[in-house]
């Protein structure tokens, strides 16, 4: 079975995604990333299916206002709001492990802003409790490279990343979507994923690149145009 | 959505109408390119719309910046608020990179400075301990840190940096202000203030025979639908201007 990465007539030249599987969009800051993985929830949630956004970079409340543009309705789709608080770190004897973090319905985000101190253990635990009890078929993770860079002191940044990983890799019947900023060290990351979608720009046009899967494609480069939909196929420029 | 713009038409559209209210930014960009120039535009801006604008100074005593860029330009600044967060001395050591001192940077109006106030030794997370006391008394619209790279050098231990950058970057969306930072060094020295942010404008000094160019792009603008067009520009007595993008 393959899901369907939500831009209207790419399964032309791919099919999607593989269901249960980790995957990964890559790109340079500003390339689009978090508007493709949003497009990939949007069109699970009008197919009534159970998606989950897992938003790092930017709170809840942010990403709403920053879609506002779009003709999306964002407030079908649940949001776990991981983004950190600028509150000192408090010296605990021991690490916090009671769940820092909940899902919510993007319709009911209203607080600015919460006030958890959250890195990879905790956040880890809390995802453990969150999707052991509830079933989402997609996931997207927003991102990676935040994970590593800022949730993760006092332990190896790239071994915690990895186990973070893992972590989606083992959840069964959900096809997981993981956004990962385009810097050398993402080899590693690269490996264990099943498909790798690439984002880059070319003038004002951004182009999509399948650079691995484990499904049938015929074509690997595709360019697209950013409207209010989100992305769509660019066919004038394509062959 | 509410945008803050800079004044500069060009530049506001390329951004797709401004800087949205109460996010971080980066001017990314070498030594010489025009950060400082561009950020203090931005910050000009603020105050002729009436807002609260602070600069907080890391490389230079803000005051001796603030009076070269007003003679040059002609911009009045003087409601501008200034910290002097410029490291002294002793920070610069290579035995004690770092010193946790509480803060003792001052704000105060730019027209009540000195050439000799006292300087803090000031780390990332003293600062945001200062601005917190600062901000129960008075909201800023607009900040500008200039440079965050300094800070980022002597303000923080480097196995803690990363998350303490983003506490730092997290504070101002807290408070509700439109931070811009100016950041030097190459893309991969950035990954860490290119992900924090909601958006990045790169600036670029080339010299082609002889002959100077400036070149500005944004990189970046997070929930916006921005013109990633790499563009010339120049700065003279009128201040920053853009230049058309030549039709092919």
């Amino acid at each position: 079975m393959s899901v369907n990465i939500g831009i209207p007539g790419m399964e032309k030249y791919f099919p999607g995604l593989r269901e249960g599987t980790i995957n990964l969009i890559v790109g340079a800051p500003g390339v689009g990333k978090t508007i493709l993985g949003i497009q990939y929830l949007i069109d699970g949630a009008e197919k009534n299916e159970d998606v989950l956004f897992i938003s790092l970079n930017e709170s809840a409340y942010d990403i709403k206002r920053d879609f506002e543009d779009f003709t999306w309705n964002l407030n079908i789709l649940n949001v776990i709001d991981a983004t950190p608080t600028s509150k000192k770190r408090e010296i605990r004897p021991y690490r916090e492990v009671t769940q820092v973090a909940d899902v919510i319905k993007m319709k009911d985000v209203k607080d600015k802003y919460q006030s958890r101190e959250i890195d990879v253990f905790n956040l880890k635990s809390t995802l453990k409790v969150i999707l052991e009890k509830r079933k989402f078929s997609r996931v997207l993770l927003d991102s990676i490279t935040s994970l590593k860079y800022f949730y993760t002191l006092d332990v190896d940044p790239e071994e915690a990343t990895m186990s973070f990983l893992d972590f989606f890799r083992l959840l069964e019947n959900t096809t997981s979507l993981i956004i990962a900023e385009y810097f050398e060290d993402i080899e590693n990351i690269m490996r264990m994923m099943d498909s790798v979608i690439y984002l880059r720009r070319e003038g004002t046009e951004i182009i999509l690149e399948i650079l691995k899967t484990s499904t049938f494609y015929s074509r690997s480069v595709v360019p697209l145009t950013l409207t209010k939909n989100g992305f769509v196929i660019n066919e004038k420029k394509g062959r | 959505m509410q945008v803050q713009k800079f004044g500069i038409e060009a530049l506001d559209n390329m951004l797709g109408g401004g800087l949205r209210s109460g996010r971080p930014y980066i001017i990314s960009g070498n030594s010489g390119t025009g950060k400082t120039v561009l950020a203090l535009r931005f910050l000009y801006e603020g105050l002729k719309m009436g807002e609260k604008c602070l600069y907080i100074a890391t490389d230079k005593p803000p005051h001796s910046t603030i009076t070269s860029i007003s003679d040059s330009f002609g911009w009045d600044l003087l409601s501008l608020n200034v910290m002097d967060a410029v490291p002294t001395p002793s920070l610069y050591s290579t035995v004690y990179p770092v010193r946790d001192v509480t803060a003792k940077g001052e704000i105060r109006e730019i027209s009540e400075m000195s050439k000799n106030v006292e300087k803090g030794e000031l780390t990332m997370e003293s600062i945001i301990l200062k601005l917190e006391l600062e901000y129960k008394e008075k909201f800023y619209h607009r900040v500008v840190v200039d440079s965050f790279t300094t800070l980022k050098r002597f303000g923080v231990e480097e196995e803690r940096r990363n998350p303490v950058m983003a506490k730092f970057f997290r504070f101002f969306v807290e408070k509700g202000s439109t931070v811009v930072l100016t950041v030097e060094g190459n893309i991969q020295k950035i990954r860490p203030e290119l992900i924090l942010s909601s958006g990045a404008i790169h600036l670029k000094r080339e010299v082609q025979d002889m002959e100077e160019k400036r070149k500005i792009a944004v990189l970046k603008m997070r929930g916006s639908f921005f013109d990633p067009i790499e563009r010339e520009f120049i700065i003279d007595k009128n201040g920053i201007s853009i230049r058309k993008v030549k039709s092919k």
